[in-house]
């Protein structure tokens, strides 16, 4: 077969081609052929996510790409969304928008997820960009408040998509949903989810309604449902409907009368939902192909109820109330399942959920009833091997499997895991993203050890009181060809090892890990420098357990332990870290530096 | 024993008479960043890493110069590079900071003896790290791995966080005496 040579290929054919190839790894793949081929991804790439958003800076990302239509960027590490991280850690957004809004011309939509941003980064970006600006998220952001968003509302007015879920706002009023039900007539998508934003006018958001035919997805904060009835009723195009709140003290039968809309087909949050409000979601069941019960009221009947009558249902998301008796119902009823997580709930004795635990049993019914699974994400109180074997024996379409072995129980029918997870990790061979949260003995080294050696495919892992010693930590690194980006927690591993991993996992371009066995300095850390890898370390407070204030909750001293994050970077090493965090390197031996030489 | 000597290994050019004297012509200064380069390159990289590996850190503005107290009493600070002065965050690593300095003048003095830019400690008294310090590292290590498990339970999204707290305020208010115990599984 003859070899096509770029040169026989004109460069308008090319970007053709190109033009039609979207996802990432695809166009890192072609990017990297020839001179040629790169210059034209360059050109021809519309969307670029930086997943980190210090490994590279502004000016650099769009001196290559220069005709961007969408960016997303993400700040903070993911241990941000579990309280890990100092508020001031860093992730601050205004380097980014000082320098996009002004020169991505093309930029068309903007993500920013567990960034920091203020009211006067929003206006720089509306007054440079809000004029063709379609869609903005702020997604777990924080820094802003209501006046930025009126900026927003009044400035972008071809605005299709506004999201705000579960970013921290300081609200001064709700003027801003106010202006923006005036400007706007092209919303598609709504989304203030979960931002605690109170002042919010009932008849602001029936007017967006009205204005905005295209409507088809509106999530907003825990708006009392009753003051709804009316935005529901009037928004006929909606599919997708979240928030709100079934109000205390109300006579249960009024919710009856809540009409959903009749094209819904996901119901979200409905924040305390109980067993006599679940009339009102009930005529829309079987049509529902999304639904999260996180933050219900409901029992561990009331699941088995509701998931008895959705047989369409794609994607589920519940607290562990919905007990394995709820899961054999999903696995009986919810043949198209796609998405399944299971959040883990209270803790104090006296909240529990009745039956409020789900175990290897239902995690079995689930896996052998629901073979279109693709993600798993569940909180358990036990777990044995026969489960992950099964686990990875009829889920084939798996790609994302995260399982956290509740620490409550002091007794778990089978440990270690080990072959459990090599059962799984063989079967599942689509999985790309893998997270294993146990408990000291529920994997030993040889487990961590078939971690690395069959995780072929996967990208991003997290593992939790893993492994047992440097030598497991050593075999897992001999593995795991693919894996980017590594969070550890709790783990015995030595600074030496660490290190000595991270120079072994080829593909490895970004490591967390809190609670290892830290020097008082991390200097050990410094055998992985290496050229464009920044290391930050944060000794944390590494005190006795006597030295706690005997009141301090458990929470409160998660961010206590040692922390590493070291990643790559092209940025060279940052400056805006709190004093908290210490930057190991680059530092004295900075290879630029001595390269210009 | 002579007293020990502190040298500045100029890297950054610091010292060079380009920064003071801008007549010094170009060769002169090609010249002299080649000498820099040859002996940059007869230090082993792992040298140099041993040396920062073992407690010092850059111009951090975060780290503090407790380095005052040591068994040499000549030497303030460890002038390796000037331009970024290190430190020590903990009188535990200087000793042996300063024993790893001790093994670079070797390698560095065979490398350039004659050269006047090398900053060098010399004749600088071995001293064996204190065994003291080490076995308390040795505690610590094994304090860390006990307390590891008690200070790491499984964090909560904060999302989940919030309605939990939410849930018991309203249970709060419905039965502010607390629940009757709960139904077995």
């Amino acid at each position: 077969m003859a070899r096509v040579r770029s040169n026989g290929l004109s460069d308008e054919a090319l970007q053709c081609v190109m033009a039609h190839l979207d996802e990432p790894l695809d166009r890192r793949a072609v990017s990297l052929v020839c001179k040629k081929w790169y210059e034209v991804d360059a050109l021809t790439r519309k969307h670029v996510t930086v997943a980190f958003c210090y490994s590279i800076s502004a000016a650099d990302l769009t001196r290559r790409f220069k005709c961007l239509e969408s960016l997303t960027v993400k700040g903070k590490p993911r241990a941000a969304m579990y309280n890990l991280l100092p508020p001031d850690w860093g992730g601050y957004a205004k380097p980014w928008i000082e320098h996009i809004s002004f020169t991505c011309i093309c930029l068309k939509a903007l993500h920013l997820r567990r960034m920091i941003l203020t009211d006067h980064d929003l206006g720089t970006f509306v007054r440079g960009r809000g004029h063709m600006l379609q869609s903005l998220k702020l997604e777990k952001c924080s820094g802003f408040s209501t006046r930025g968003l009126q900026d927003v509302a009044r400035g972008c007015r071809s605005l299709k998509v506004f999201m705000l879920e579960e970013s921290t706002i300081e609200e001064e009023s709700g003027e801003w949903l106010h202006e923006l039900a005036l400007n706007n007539s092209s919303l598609e998508v709504l989304n203030f989810y979960m931002t605690g934003l109170e002042k919010i006018n009932i008849s602001d958001l029936e007017l967006i309604v009205t204005n905005c035919p295209s409507l088809n997805s509106l999530k907003v904060s825990e708006c009392d449902l009753l003051d709804l009835k009316n935005v529901l009723k009037k928004a006929t195009a909606l599919e997708e409907f979240g928030g709100g709140c079934f109000g205390n003290g109300q006579e249960h039968d009024v919710f009856q009368s809540i009409v959903f809309p009749p094209k819904l087909t996901s119901l979200l949050g409905l924040n305390f939902m109980a067993e006599a409000e679940l009339p009102a979601i009930l005529p829309r069941a079987s049509a529902l192909k999304k639904l999260d019960l996180q933050y219900t009221f409901l029992s561990t009947e009331n699941h088995c109820q509701l998931v008895g009558l959705c047989p369409n249902l794609e994607v589920l998301e519940a607290r562990n109330v919905i007990g394995d008796k709820g899961l054999e119902a999903v696995a009986n009823n919810c043949k198209k399942l796609k998405r399944l997580r299971v959040e883990r709930g209270a803790d104090e004795p006296t909240l529990e959920d009745e039956q409020g635990w789900i175990s290897h049993k239902g995690i079995s019914s689930v896996a052998q009833g629901c073979p279109l699974l693709e993600y798993i994400a569940v909180y358990v109180s036990d777990m044995c091997n026969s489960t992950l074997e099964t686990v990875g024996k009829c889920c084939k379409n798996l790609k994302d499997f995260r399982l956290v072995l509740l620490d409550k129980e002091e007794q778990i029918t089978d440990l270690p895991l080990d072959n459990g997870v090599k059962a799984l990790l063989q079967g599942c061979e689509k999985l790309n993203r893998f997270a294993f949260y146990v408990r000291p003995g529920g994997l030993t080294d040889v487990g961590l050890s078939y971690i690395g050696k069959y995780s072929t495919n996967i990208r991003w892992m997290l593992l939790g009181f893993a492994g047992e010693t440097d030598l497991g930590l050593h075999e897992f690194s001999r593995g795991c060809p693919k894996l980017e980006r590594l969070e550890i927690r709790g783990c015995f591993f030595s600074e030496a090892a660490l290190a000595s991993a991270v120079l072994s996992l080829k593909s490895l371009k970004y490591i967390w890990v809190q609670g290892y066995n830290a020097t008082v300095t991390g200097a050990n850390l410094l055998a992985m420098a290496r050229p464009y890898w920044n290391i930050e370390f944060s000794p944390g407070l590494q005190l006795s357990r006597d030295l706690f204030s005997e009141d301090m909750e458990g929470e409160e001293s998660q961010g206590q332990a040692a922390q590493i994050l070291a990643y790559y970077s092209l940025a060279g090493r940052r400056t805006d870290h709190p004093q908290s965090v210490i930057p190991l390197a680059p530092s004295v031996f900075n290879w630029h530096q001595v390269a210009v030489f | 024993m002579s007293q020990p000597q502190l040298l500045t290994i100029d890297f950054m050019g610091i010292g060079s008479d380009e920064n003071g004297s801008p007549q010094l012509d170009c060769l002169q200064q090609l010249l002299r960043r080649r000498s820099m380069q040859s002996c940059l390159g007869k230090i082993k990289p792992q040298m140099l890493q041993q040396v920062l590996s073992h407690g010092c850190f850059s111009d951090s503005e975060n780290f503090h110069r407790e380095g005052q107290i040591g068994v040499c009493e000549g030497i303030k600070t460890l002038d390796l590079f000037p331009q970024h002065p290190l430190g020590f965050q903990s009188n535990v690593k200087q000793d042996k900071t300063q024993s790893a300095l001790l093994d670079a003048q070797i390698e560095i003095s065979e490398a350039v003896p004659s050269s006047p830019q090398l900053t060098i400690l010399n004749d600088y008294p071995r001293q064996s790290v204190s065994k003291l310090e080490e076995s308390t590292h040795g505690r610590k290590q094994s304090h860390a791995v006990e307390t590891l498990n008690a200070n790491l339970p499984i964090a909560k999204r904060l999302s989940l966080q919030r309605f939990l707290q939410k849930r018991k305020d309203r249970i709060g208010r419905v039965i502010p005496y607390g629940t009757s115990s709960k139904e077995g599984r």
